[in-house]
């Protein structure tokens, strides 16, 4: 008899979402949904809002990754003023920016992740958590703790505070960087970068564990899109969009950020909250694409750091072409920390990173700006329209997860077809197809999140809509 | 508890204490009326104590990072709303992280201070002396002032806590 399996909540996310898979009479999985359940509207209520308040309203869309929003959000602004901020505020707000990256990659990788990495997709759903973790190897919870520690500092010194900072305004930050508080900064530099460094090492050797993790988790050719600045590196606060296939060949480069809507469509499907973009000169759904992690270490030829390049070769060599295995977005998340470390180190060793001269100011030069910057999760987008007293009038945002959306739902489908069979539930198959959403470290936009064992309730429905069975854990 | 303690990491949680530290933590949404009287008495507890000696945080919920904090301080003291009780009703729990349950819903939304302590003692070996002080609340709405019963009790709640840090204070300097 075909049924549905609905996971709700899924676990250890930033958010709220659930999972449907749809069986059939043999027992197989069919199809597989991922719900976003939550609805939050920040693009409407902002409206009528002055346009020099979005960085900080923006930023509250989320606890977790409020300085991504911030910065996004500032770059639309600065292109409504039509003005360059100074090159001092632009290396201060890259390193607020790759902060935010440190501290949301430890979070996911350490706090949500580590479990089923450390303690096996099948451990005890009691045990699977960060007490688990701290029990069997403190050693990884402490690196965990320090590192986020380490991302959240940066941002409490530069920003003010560790969550929703408004240093980041319109036309660059409202204050330089004092030497006292950069010297805090690269005082912590060399623990960071030992903890990532082991953290990398312990990785690597599990990976023969997880030989069947990484074959069936959201393992399928896909286009990759992300920021790129020069002509190789990762673009975390500025470049140009480039887009590669599976081979890794390059199908798009040097695409303008703000001309996004001339190759990114945005289909909307009644099941989710979220979008589906998808790239426009595929169609839909064929022009499905990953971004964040993974699709950045894919687009790019080298991080621009010595030892996160080392890392790269390494990772790269993982596959021929492009490294396809979503379960490789943890260890992409390792190597972008080390480079984040590495780059924030040479940033505040550069001499005009303590100018005063940080902010431009300017009246409004356009009634349209667009922002972008890569987000922990992938690339962010702000875009907003303003009418002549400065007024937002309409914002549209692509938020990182949503990009990912479509390959999400193909990566449960993959899963859940390989784990998921016959009439019988285990709490191992359910976790996998869970922990391939972790992977991908989805931020639903909350502004808090759940870092350990929730609640799963499973329905078991038949097609009639009729419930044939249910268990809670 | 993890039976392999870093002996370091003890030798430094008990030289931290010699010379710091005691922790206040009021937790809860200051917009949400009684949510907030947690931040509300660690704020107020802010502007009463010397801050060099003893640290105050205010924040809308217990975060692991705080571990790390635990593990360097002596007595540590979490303030928080509470649901039950009748309103204004104050209790004070004495918590033992070596021993502390951790709930099934641990690290979701709904951390509690048992198993922050808990996870300081697995993490860093560290079991600082710990207490809970609860206000039961009446009033959960968008505000940001307190219902009558808990404002009653406000200053009474900062009393006992500034007379708990006076006590271990006392207690530091003899030793």
């Amino acid at each position: 008899m075909s049924r549905t399996i609905v996971i709700d909540p899924v676990t250890r996310l930033e958010g709220h979402a659930k999972i449907t898979l749809q069986t059939n009479d043999q027992g197989e999985v069919e199809s597989a949904r991922f719900h976003v359940t939550q609805l939050r509207g920040f693009e409407k209520f902002c409206e009528g809002r002055p346009f020099y308040e979005m960085p900080t309203l923006m930023s509250r869309i989320c606890g977790i990754c409020p300085v991504s929003h911030l910065i996004t959000s500032a770059k639309a602004c600065d292109a409504i003023l039509a003005v360059r901020i100074p090159p001092t505020a632009a290396k201060l707000r890259r390193i607020l920016n790759l902060a935010q990256i440190i501290q949301s990659h430890a979070l996911s990788f350490f706090y949500l992740s580590s479990p089923d990495l450390l303690l096996g997709m099948d451990a005890d759903p009691s045990e699977r958590n960060l007490f688990g973790v701290a029990r069997v190897n403190p050693e990884l919870g402490r690196g965990g703790v320090r590192l986020r520690q380490f991302g959240q500092q940066v941002i409490e010194l530069l920003g003010g505070k560790r969550i929703h900072p408004g240093w980041v305004i319109p036309g660059g930050v409202n204050e330089p960087l004092s030497i006292e508080k950069r010297d805090r900064i690269l005082g912590m530099i060399p623990e960071a970068l030992a903890i990532t460094q082991k953290t990398l090492v312990w990785f690597k050797i599990r990976f023969e564990s997880y030989r069947e993790e990484i074959r069936t988790f959201a393992n399928f050719p896909s286009l990759f899109m992300g920021l790129i600045t020069g002509t190789d590196r990762p673009g975390y606060y500025e470049g140009k969009i480039r887009f590669t296939d599976a081979t890794g060949r390059i199908v798009a480069d040097n695409l303008d950020p703000a001309r996004y809507p001339e190759y990114i469509g945005e289909e909307v499907e009644p099941s989710t909250y979220v979008k589906s973009p998808y790239y426009k000169p595929r169609g839909y759904p064929a022009g499905i694409y990953r971004v964040g992690p993974l699709a950045r270490l894919n687009l790019a030829e080298r991080c621009g750091t010595p030892l996160a390049d080392q890392e790269w070769t390494e990772f790269r060599s993982l596959e021929r072409g492009a490294v396809l295995s979503s379960f490789h977005y943890h260890y992409a998340r390792l190597v972008e920390i080390l480079h984040a470390v590495e780059r924030i180190h040479s940033l505040l060793e550069d001499s005009e990173i303590l100018g005063t001269h940080v902010r431009a100011t300017a009246s409004i030069n356009s009634e349209e700006g667009i922002g972008a910057s890569e987000a922990p999760r992938g690339t962010l987008i702000h875009h907003y329209r303003v009418n002549e007293e400065g007024l937002i009038t309409w914002a549209n945002l692509i938020i990182a997860t949503g990009h990912n959306n479509l390959a999400m739902n193909r990566g449960i489908l993959q899963v859940a077809r390989h784990y998921v069979h016959g009439e019988k539930l285990t709490d191992g198959m359910l976790n996998r197809v869970e922990a391939v959403i972790r992977a991908f470290d989805p931020c639903l936009s909350c502004s808090t999140h759940a870092v350990g064992q929730m609640a799963i309730h499973v329905r078991l429905v038949n097609p009639a809509g009729e419930l044939l069975d249910e268990t809670r854990r | 508890m993890n039976k392999n303690r870093n002996s370091d990491l003890t030798r430094e949680a008990s030289a931290a204490g010699r010379h710091r530290h005691i922790l206040v933590i009021g937790y809860g949404n200051p917009l949400r009326s009684d949510d907030g009287i947690g931040w509300r008495i660690a704020h107020e507890l802010r502007g009463r104590l010397d801050t060099s000696r003893i640290e105050v945080i205010e924040c809308h919920q217990l975060a692991p990072e705080m571990a790390d904090k635990i593990r360097l301080a002596t007595l540590v003291i979490f303030v928080d709303a509470a649901l039950e009780g009748f309103p204004g009703e104050v209790r004070h729990h004495r918590l033992d992280g070596m021993n502390a349950e951790v709930p099934s819903m641990a690290f979701s939304h709904g951390r509690t201070p048992g198993a922050l302590m808990a996870l300081a003692a697995d993490l860093y070996a560290a079991s600082p002396e710990a207490h809970l002080f609860t206000v039961s609340g009446s009033l959960f709405r968008y505000g940001e002032a307190l219902s009558r019963e808990v404002e009653h009790v406000f200053p009474l709640v900062v009393a006992e806590i500034e007379s708990l840090i006076g006590a271990a204070e006392s207690g530091i300097a003899a030793r």
